[in-house]
């Protein structure tokens, strides 16, 4: 391993580094404590560069085992990051304390915001400054990009879709979630929990997975053969016709089915926060109720539901979050045919299809305007809940 | 009440660490240099001796394989050389990146010509001439294999493997004790034949388009086939390489003739619904239900992979294959569509260009064609070595064509090929659209 | 049926007949998935699920041909040896970052959470172009390998980790880690000490998040390791989805497969999830 073994040794920049001056405050500066976190740090950081991109580019050092790389990357990784923020507390210490106590919280904050940086703000800037050049990115357009799209009437059908989406996912999966929650909470200990476990079930399906187990519910086949999809069978044997299900986009009808694949993943996540949050509300304002002589229904909705309703809130965030990015369920069954199209699938296709950059990054520009109301919305929303903390 | 400095000491120390991070780091080994002695215009025997190792970059993998390594087997102990298979299913972005980074294997199977242009324009590959007989590989190689591969003048793979398109089967013993005839000469008698079963009260075509995200490929084989025989090779070729525009009406005709069959009451098996929501896969399946509900599939050679086990074992009783004909008053002689494998040459040297020789050779592939799922792309092929009589039936087909011609959409920009042409095939076929939007639409989405 | 429960709560009828309809409601996709797995692809073709039950005929050839003529054993190698590595790694980061957003004051701190706040929200589409050259041919060539999607999980994680985390972290008595401070502990010995262990809840809520979140992927997967010798578990289904068919009898058994790793970490997990979240993140 050539890489590990060129390590520059430590001493000339020792030797070479001048001494910090003396600060008169709490504990005097150490210089060689600063001086052997900052160069630690530097040959970490370096050491763990160098191994991940030697896992890239030389990968018969490690046989070519997916396995040893894995477990090295691993090792690597946490081993690295360790040492690291070990080095990093050192060189901080080494700093007069007043001064120390002022930078530990960036040090600690460093290595995971530069990732955000990296791989988050960055490329979103550089996003939106695609999105007004043209389809390789080498020349301005000005907002031909934006025109090509908004000209272009499967943009506004995705759009339409992304807002049915928005509309429909979230709430019906919080109010299922919310239903199966409350029921859940009525059974029997065992019965809760092996009703709860079912409905979980599905959360850890991916959506690739989904959309082949949908495909056997939606399949259409010829009328007069046998139906191999459980909706058409059921569909025939009460009398009725076989129909292309993906293919009726009378009313959005397949879009609708298409988020019944969605929801169906995603009211387990919905129904373990909120059954959470229902089992916190305090026993003795429901007894109150009762003594009141308050019927079940007007106990859930008046004392049950004003306190689970941030939690509520919470969950419907995060699938709306989940609903906006939605892609691989509609990839992989109708590729935004039959007007089926949503926002990111369109990207998708400008991108790699198409291979129309500029228009692809218009495409997600949109799509974060989308996302803006969201997120002022959280920040506030965060802002509140600091302030009552 | 924010403090602006903060965030900006933060960002700052979140660059400086990045840039210390990447700076001193290992460099990807030669970014953007040619991959081996690509492009080289000239061969010697003997002149660079090979290393004895031969890698090959192709997209089969599994059965098909062990079949390829097994048929190089006796290649490899009679010249001592070893060739060293690497399978890639996502083998055109993989040659690309592996060549732009300069780790380009020897020999590279390109399953579409495309890839292999976009890197022979660079000068990665070297042309057939220099180091093989062009006109003994031209003599022995169906016709229009090796056009298929040339670009501005020079030839710059050969095939090792070949897919045949062009073929309408039929369920043998049903088909023959009904008494139709199975060779019909021309598209017109062909559908003469159709009516006849039309009128035994079942639909005589069987066709699926399901594939999912890829839905629509194999609608677009439908309309190429149809180029091919009304309009004849050349204006196919104008076609698919863009030397027309996609919306000419030679093609919105054609349209019109494919909409005639597939649309047409009563042709096929439950309509286009059936058609676009039935995996293309099961399109055979309802030719041997017991009684059948179709006579026709036409679809390429790999279809008896999806033929039910039980008549896979009795192959050659239970499946009949003839050529799909030709247009009268069209193309005179009989084209074929379809596809190969074409073998690319990166680095040139006395053991690769062994290995070369012996890929695009009428020798290769005995082991292949016994194993089943092969063609050989040259007439003089040892027929004797398929292991069943309607994989010789279809070879036979394929050696007698007059011209054969790549499938058009994988010759396309993959953004046509690949995307706008599936779709526009669907929304046509389900009348969403017309012949003439649909072409109009892919043509002003052909890349530039 | 009536009276009441062992535990004195009144039985609910309700609850008692609407529950198993939900539950069956629920399964029948998944069973019926599971069934096709065991079908020949002629039957799953000509015939329902549900009618094989009863009807026998099942067979392993699924199974065995997966294994036999496909990648999926290496596939699902692969999964894990992105997984485990993109599930840790964040957390690495993350735990220190919401250690100081936790018990640190300093300048800033508002300003720099709220960009972790609004992030969460962005969506990672935007990093496809800006990452594909960077990480790709052009950049710094690491594309198609395991080390480029550790990196991309690990950034896009990271928001979701940190806030998950601080969340967590500020249920936890302040007056622990006050003690610590006194007793002459650094900020480096109390996190380690102290605050990572207390934080194991919230860490494992995360952790299995992100674990079904990069197992599950298609998007990352698909376009930075690509469909070569290093592809998931979920692009090879994806790719046995598309193209050429050639084995779509093995689709069945593939995704069933794939389904089995995470719903294992699910389950075992499953109970840190509700503890992690609950107290943290969701709360109101």
């Amino acid at each position: 391993m050539a890489v590990v073994t060129t390590t520059p040794s430590t001493s000339p920049g020792a030797a070479a580094a001048a001494p910090e001056p003396e600060r008169r405050a709490g504990s005097p500066a150490r210089p060689v404590r600063l001086l052997i976190g900052a160069v630690g740090m530097v040959v970490t950081a370096w050491l763990v560069c160098n191994i991940f991109l030697a896992f890239a580019y030389y990968p018969q050092w490690f046989a070519g085992s997916g396995i040893l790389i894995g477990l090295l990357g691993l090792i690597v990784g946490i081993g690295g990051s360790v040492v690291f923020f070990y080095f990093l507390n050192l060189c901080i210490e080494g700093f007069p304390s007043r001064f120390s106590e002022g930078l530990i919280p960036y040090a600690f904050l460093l290595p995971g915001f530069s990732l955000i940086a990296i791989l988050l703000l960055y490329p979103t800037v550089q996003t939106i400054v695609y999105s007004f050049a043209n389809k390789d990115s080498t020349a301005w357009v000005g907002l031909e990009n934006y025109q090509a799209i908004f000209g272009d009437a499967g943009f506004w059908s995705a759009l339409l879709n992304n807002l049915l989406w928005i509309l429909i996912v979230p709430i019906l999966t919080v109010a299922f979630g919310l239903a199966v929650a409350v029921l859940a909470d009525k059974l029997s200990a065992t019965g809760e929990r092996i009703a709860k476990s079912f409905i979980f079930l599905p959360m850890s399906i991916s959506f690739v997975g989904a959309a082949t187990i949908w495909g056997l519910i939606y399949a259409y086949n010829t009328p007069g053969s046998p139906q191999t999809g459980l909706l058409n069978a059921i569909v025939v044997a009460l009398g009725g016709e076989p129909h292309a299900w993906y293919q009726i986009d009378t009313a959005r009808l397949n879009s609708l089915l298409l988020m019944v694949i969605l929801i169906w993943l995603q009211t387990g996540f919905a129904m373990v926060l909120l059954s959470s949050a229902i089992k916190g509300v305090p026993e003795d304002t429901i007894e109150a109720g009762r003594m009141d002589g308050a019927s079940e229904g007007r106990i859930f909705w008046q004392i049950v539901f004003p306190q689970v309703r941030p939690t509520m809130l919470a969950v419907f965030i995060t699938v709306l979050i989940l609903v906006l990015k939605v892609f691989d369920i509609i990839y992989v069954t109708t590729n935004g045919r039959d007007s089926t199209d949503v926002i990111a699938n369109l990207f998708f296709r400008k991108l790699f299809v198409e291979q129309q950059a500029g228009q692809a990054s218009a495409v997600v520009v949109v799509l974060l305007i989308l996302v803006l109301p969201i997120l002022v919305y959280q920040v506030r929303s965060f802002r509140q809940q600091e302030a009552n903390r | 009440m924010i403090r602006r400095p903060g965030r900006r000491t933060v960002l700052a120390g979140a660059a400086a660490t990045a840039a210390a991070g990447l700076s001193g780091c290992l460099q990807n080994p030669d970014p953007n240099n040619g991959g081996g002695g690509g492009g080289a215009q000239k061969y010697t025997e003997g002149d660079t001796p090979g290393t004895g190792t031969v890698t090959i970059l192709g997209a089969f993998g599994g059965q098909e394989q062990s079949a390829f390594e097994e048929s190089l087997a006796d290649f490899q102990s009679e010249h001592d050389i070893t060739i060293q298979y690497t399978p890639d299913q996502d083998f055109t972005t993989t040659i690309q990146q592996r060549v732009g980074a300069g780790d380009a294997p020897d020999i590279a199977l390109f399953p579409q010509p495309g890839g292999m242009f976009d890197l022979a324009a660079q000068g990665h590959i070297t042309p057939i001439d220099v180091y093989l007989d062009y006109d003994a590989l031209a003599g022995t190689l169906i016709p229009g294999f090796l056009d298929s591969a040339r670009l501005q003048g020079r030839v710059y793979g050969a095939p090792m493997r070949m897919a045949c398109k062009s073929l309408i089967w039929y369920p043998k013993k049903a088909y023959e004790a009904a008494g139709y005839p199975n060779d019909p000469a021309t598209m017109q008698e062909l559908y003469a034949i159709a009516d006849q079963i039309k009128g035994s009260g079942i639909a005589p075509w069987s066709d699926a388009w399901g594939a999912d995200q890829a839905t629509g490929w194999v609608g677009t084989d439908w309309i190429e086939e149809f180029m091919l025989r009304v309009h004849g090779p050349e204006i196919y070729d104008d076609w698919i390489y863009h030397r027309m525009p996609f919306n000419a009406p030679e093609v919105v005709e054609v349209f019109g003739l494919v909409g005639e069959l597939l649309k047409g009451e009563g042709n096929v098996l439950g309509g286009t619904a059936t058609i676009l929501n039935t995996p293309f896969s099961e399109a055979p399946l309802p030719l041997f239900a017991e009684p059948p509900q179709a006579m026709y599939v036409r679809q390429g050679n790999f279809v008896t992979g999806f033929l039910p086990a039980d008549i896979l074992e009795n192959l050659d009783e239970e499946v009949g294959v003839f050529a799909m004909p030709t247009w009268e008053g069209g193309f005179e002689g009989q084209p074929i569509l379809g596809g190969g494998d074409l073998a690319a040459l990166f680095t040139l040297n006395d053991d690769t260009v062994e290995v070369m020789k012996f890929l695009t050779s009428p020798e290769f592939g005995g082991p292949w064609a016994q194993a089943g799922g092969w063609l050989s792309p040259h007439k003089t092929f040892d027929a004797s070595q398929y292991a069943d009589e309607t994989t010789r039936r279809v070879f036979d087909i394929a050696a007698n064509a007059q011209v054969f011609r790549y499938d058009g959409s994988d010759v396309m920009p993959n953004a046509v090929g690949g995307g706008s042409f599936w779709t526009g095939m669907v929304e046509w076929l389900q009348g969403a659209k017309d012949a003439q939007t649909v072409c109009d639409e892919i043509e002003a989405g052909w890349p530039s | 049926m009536s009276g009441t429960m062992k535990d004195g709560r009144r039985r609910s009828p309700l609850a008692m007949i609407a529950m198993p309809l939900m539950v069956i409601l629920w399964t029948i996709p998944t069973v019926g998935l599971l069934v096709t797995s065991f079908r020949t692809r002629e039957e799953a073709a000509t015939s329902g699920w549900w009618s094989s039950i009863f009807g026998g005929g099942w067979t392993l050839d699924n199974y065995r041909g997966l294994f036999e003529n496909t990648s999926m054993g290496s596939s699902l190698v692969n999964s894990i040896v992105v997984a485990v590595p993109a599930t840790v790694l964040p957390i690495m980061f993350a735990a220190f970052a919401a250690y100081a957003f936790t018990f640190m004051r300093f300048p800033g701190k508002d300003v720099l959470f709220i960009v972790i706040v609004a992030v969460m929200v962005v969506p990672i589409q935007v990093a496809f172009q800006p990452m594909l050259d960077l990480l790709g041919p052009r950049g710094l060539g690491i594309n198609g390998q395991f080390v480029a999607v550790w990196l991309l999980h690990t950034g896009f994680g990271m928001p979701l980790a940190v806030y998950t985390l601080r969340n967590y972290m500020a249920t936890l008595p302040n007056s622990v880690v006050e003690s610590a401070k006194i007793d002459g502990a650094s900020h480096f010995q109390t996190f380690w000490k102290l605050v990572a262990p207390m934080s194991s809840p919230a860490i494992a809520a995360f952790a299995t998040l992100q674990f079904l979140w990069v197992w599950n992927d298609l998007l990352i997967a698909k376009l930075f390791i690509g469909g070569g010798a290093n592809k998931t578990v979920i692009v090879d289904l994806q790719q046995m989805l598309g193209t050429q068919g050639q084995g779509a009898e093995l689709l069945t058994a593939g995704a069933f497969l794939s389904m089995v790793i995470p719903m294992i970490v699910f389950f075992s997990l499953q109970q840190f999830l509700v503890r992690g979240m609950t107290s943290g993140a969701v709360k109101g």
